[in-house]
């Protein structure tokens, strides 16, 4: 079954996917050059008691006569609900504040202590141009903006791929900068201070991310091609959660009182610390891809990843896709996702006073932000879709997720569900 | 250091010779569904970003966590 020949990049990822198409020499059609390729799609996200959201997303790309390449994307994304505020599942209840300090909120015994203040809205503009610098040899450029309550984000990036061996190999170079600014509501706690005190040390911080990025990918015969990619990720500057917290307890499982450690009385259980994560975080990640196509035009694609950082996570990614391609443009596609990760040198599910107080003396690093503990992350789902004969495509999908890790705090349930559709324009 | 890795990257190119085919064998290439990055179209993006916001780990397959104060 011969399907047409579409582009569908994404904005940072466009590099890549520009590279693989120049690899595959996919010709720019006629009628693609003259039009828009217009994708919507509407992620709906919901997490059993926990965080909501929703997300439509419009990209607009347009290949032009001379070959060059514009893709440009507006995301919405709306987020509601009750979020994990660090802290442990205690044995007696505890009290909190919220983010912005004015108010006091009870988590019982035994429950996971969410914050039910959360709601955001992030608004994400990007935009990402490639052109031709020879036969050969193709440019990418691109910024992005990223802004929301609290947190403000612009990013640039530019990059080469280079075609090899009759368009048979691409090599990619990709270097990006990032710079965000966070206004945390109520201001920057002061870390590693009793969150009923409520010290606060400024009213905004800021960090900056280098990434570079190499890419390999290869035709390694009609029906396989590879890719793979390096990507070492340079941040710098603030990258606490300000709205996180580290429960004292006394070694068995019941917080401690912030009265008894000289902070101020807010309720019960309430000695819980601001955390405290460095100031710089180096990351590498090695993704290797695989897609294989069947005589009966199927599709196997097979993702791994492994990263490695300096905070002390390591982690293996597994994602794994059968696309089924059906009569008459239609196809079904299982999907399985599996992830696993270890903990962060400086993350405590709870701690004691003695270790508080080591931690205090020496300014170390403290977070029981459950996403930085041991991980073990599950996710399979089915999409189904139909490519039109007029270059038009609908698809939707619905995915289940299933975190788990050492606390009660990573067991979270998610429903994924997407529609799409792509028209020109 | 640098000679080895031009060394490696040389041995990497002229392996790569072997592989590989020619431009008129393309034909099942060429379709979307066997194209990284483009295959899944947004949902590739959409992954990366709640997997960023629910994870410790991102990059790879691109970069960045979409300019997100999530993490």
């Amino acid at each position: 079954m011969q399907l047409k020949k579409r582009y569908q990049p994404g904005p940072v990822s466009t590099s890549l996917a520009l590279a693989t198409c120049a690899l595959l020499g996919v010709p720019a059609m006629a009628e693609e050059a003259d039009k828009w390729q217009v994708d919507g799609s509407m992620l709906l996200y919901s997490e059993t008691d926990r965080v909501s959201a929703i997300e439509p997303v419009i990209k607009a790309s347009r290949t032009f006569k001379n070959e060059s390449k514009l893709d440009l994307k507006l995301t919405v994304d709306s987020l509601t609900g009750s979020s994990h505020n660090g802290a442990a599942v205690t044995n007696g209840p505890q009290t909190f504040t919220s983010p912005s300090g004015n108010k006091v909120y009870q988590i019982n015994a035994g429950d996971v202590p969410l914050d039910d203040s959360f709601l955001d809205t992030r608004v994400a503009l990007s935009g990402q141009y490639s052109w031709l610098l020879n036969r050969t040899l193709r440019a990418t450029s691109g910024i992005n903006f990223s802004n929301e309550y609290d947190f403000f984000s612009v990013g640039a990036n530019a990059g080469l791929n280079w075609d090899l061996n009759q368009r048979n190999t691409t090599l990619s170079f990709l270097l990006g900068l990032e710079s965000d600014t966070i206004e945390p509501v109520g201001g920057v706690p002061e870390a590693l201070s009793l969150q009923p005190d409520q010290l606060r040390t400024d009213s905004s911080e800021s960090r900056t991310v280098t990434d570079v990025l190499l890419g390999w990918t290869q035709v390694m015969n009609r029906r396989w091609i590879m890719q793979l990619n390096y990507n070492l990720s340079l941040a710098s500057g603030y990258m606490t959660d300000p709205y996180k917290v580290v429960t004292l307890t006394d070694g068995a499982g019941t917080a401690l009182e912030s009265e008894s450690l000289g902070g101020v009385d807010i309720g019960i259980g309430d000695a819980q610390i601001f955390e405290q994560r460095p100031d710089s975080r180096t990351r590498h990640a090695l993704y290797w891809e695989n897609r294989y196509s069947r005589e009966n035009d199927d599709v196997i694609a097979i993702g791994y990843r492994f990263m490695t950082d300096d905070w002390g996570i390591n982690s293996h990614t597994l994602d794994m896709k059968y696309r089924w391609q059906l009569d008459r443009g239609w196809f079904l596609q299982p999907h399985v996702r599996y992830y696993i990760q270890s903990e962060a040198d400086f993350w405590y599910e709870s701690m004691t006073a003695p270790e508080y107080t080591t931690v205090l003396a020496s300014n170390d690093y403290a977070s029981g932000d459950y996403r930085l503990g041991k991980l073990t992350d599950l996710t399979v789902g089915l999409k189904v879709g139909r490519e039109l004969p007029s270059g038009r495509k609908w698809d939707a999908r619905l995915e289940f997720m299933q975190q788990s890790g050492d606390t009660d705090a990573a067991d979270v349930s998610a429903v994924i569900g997407q529609v799409g559709y792509r028209f020109y324009w | 250091m640098r000679v080895l890795t031009l060394l490696g990257c040389l041995l990497l190119v002229s392996g790569c010779q072997n592989l590989g085919v020619n431009p008129w064998e393309r034909e099942v290439l060429a379709r979307e569904a066997m194209i990284p990055g483009v295959a899944d179209g947004l949902d590739d993006a959409f992954d990366d970003h709640i997997y960023f916001s629910k994870e410790g780990s991102s990059g790879g397959r691109g970069f960045g966590g979409g300019g997100c104060g999530c993490n």
